[in-house]
């Protein structure tokens, strides 16, 4: 009786470790951005510039129902940063566009700003890119613009700063 | 006789065993049940790598200087110096305006013009002193800024008889692109003997 007792215990562990194994995956969600400095151009002060990023990416698997994208950026700065040495976040504006690239088949698709005349400032984050409906996984490309006006008081010099793109 | 007292410790002997299989037993269970759950959440944990849920991308742009450069007012230019008579003193008059635009873009946008001038003769070459009002005679005054735009300030030069060429104004050092513009007043100095007639030189100005 000793004997059945201990296998029997012995069979309930293993039936739990297998129960616990074929437990269901999790959504999963990922953004890539271009890597490589970008070059936003060249102008005189008190002009405007306007340049496309690169492509940005998010990848989401099928349990991933909905996601945001937002961006927000760092003050560009040149020399060493003094007041008149920097162009303030506020300046730099950014409209996505329509999608670019895009996989997955009844996936709901929602520009953050789908032409220029939508452009956000991003003295603070914004909204990027948006899925606001999808049962399917799903790649999502934009090749933002951004925007930059060159205040009066600035000063000539090489500017540079960070844009980030996150998700959820 | 106590032979069923016997049997009892028998008996009790019997229970003895089986309380200690039974503990014996529980300890198995629970031992078995504490591995399952760690392996349980050995798998349960283990996942997928995390992924990339924020990217940074950095940006560069650059923003061009322009030049600083200095217009004057045109010739040729009748200075309103009124009816001057023969002996009178000094004849005034002011030359019009004069503006720097600072469109470098500079972190110190200082600058300071320079104000030069021949002599002013009236009549044919050669004058003679009395046809001729000399550069020593000429004084120069830029007087307060008339329009100023962007950052830092004019600051307006005196220069008396025998002091030209020399500074005309300057502006002090703040950050941006600005504009200053003045009306300069110029003093001839005339000789008790100056010959009447309209005079005419030229004044320059140069900024850097």
């Amino acid at each position: 009786m000793k004997a059945g007792w201990r296998v029997a215990a012995v069979v309930g562990a293993t039936a739990f470790v297998v129960l616990i194994t074929s437990l269901p995956a999790h959504a999963t969600l990922s953004i890539s951005v271009p890597t490589s400095t970008v070059n936003l151009g060249s102008v005189a002060i008190g002009g405007t510039l306007s340049q496309q990023l690169g492509t940005v990416r998010v990848t989401a698997n099928g349990l991933t129902l909905l996601w945001t994208a937002t961006v927000a950026s760092t003050d560009f700065i040149t020399g060493s940063g003094t007041p008149a040495e920097k162009v303030v976040k506020g300046s730099i504006h950014y409209w996505s566009g329509p999608a670019t690239f895009t996989s997955g088949l009844g996936v709901t698709r929602v520009p953050g700003q789908v032409t220029a005349l939508q452009k956000v400032s991003l003295a603070g984050s914004q909204t990027a890119f948006r899925v606001i409906g999808s049962l399917v996984a799903s790649t999502t490309d934009w090749n933002p613009t951004i925007v930059t006006v060159i205040p009066a008081g600035a000063v000539a010099g090489t500017y540079t700063g960070t844009i980030t793109h996150s998700v959820a | 006789m106590f032979s069923s007292g016997s049997r009892n410790r028998d008996r009790d002997i019997y229970q003895e065993r089986l309380g200690t299989d039974m503990r014996t037993r529980s300890k198995l269970a629970t031992i078995a049940l504490t591995t399952g759950l760690a392996l349980a959440g050995f798998t349960g944990i283990a996942g997928p790598a995390q992924a990339d849920v924020t990217g940074d991308t950095i940006a560069t742009f650059t923003i061009t200087g322009g030049v600083l450069a200095i217009t004057v007012p045109a010739s040729t230019v009748a200075l309103a110096t009124g009816t001057v008579n023969a002996g009178e003193a000094t004849a005034t008059g002011q030359l019009g305006a004069v503006t720097v635009a600072d469109g470098r873009g500079a972190l110190l946008n200082s600058w300071t013009t320079t104000v030069s001038s021949t002599a002013f003769i009236t009549g044919t070459a050669p004058d003679t002193a009395n046809e001729t009002v000399a550069v020593a005679n000429i004084a120069y005054s830029s007087g307060a800024a008339t329009a100023h735009t962007g950052l830092g300030a004019f600051v307006p030069g005196v220069l008396a008889n025998g002091s030209v060429p020399g500074t005309a104004g300057t502006h002090t050092g703040f950050a941006g692109n600005s504009s200053s513009t003045w009306n300069p007043t110029l003093v001839f100095t005339l000789l008790s003997s100056q010959v009447a007639g309209t005079y005419s030189g030229t004044i320059t100005h140069a900024v850097a």
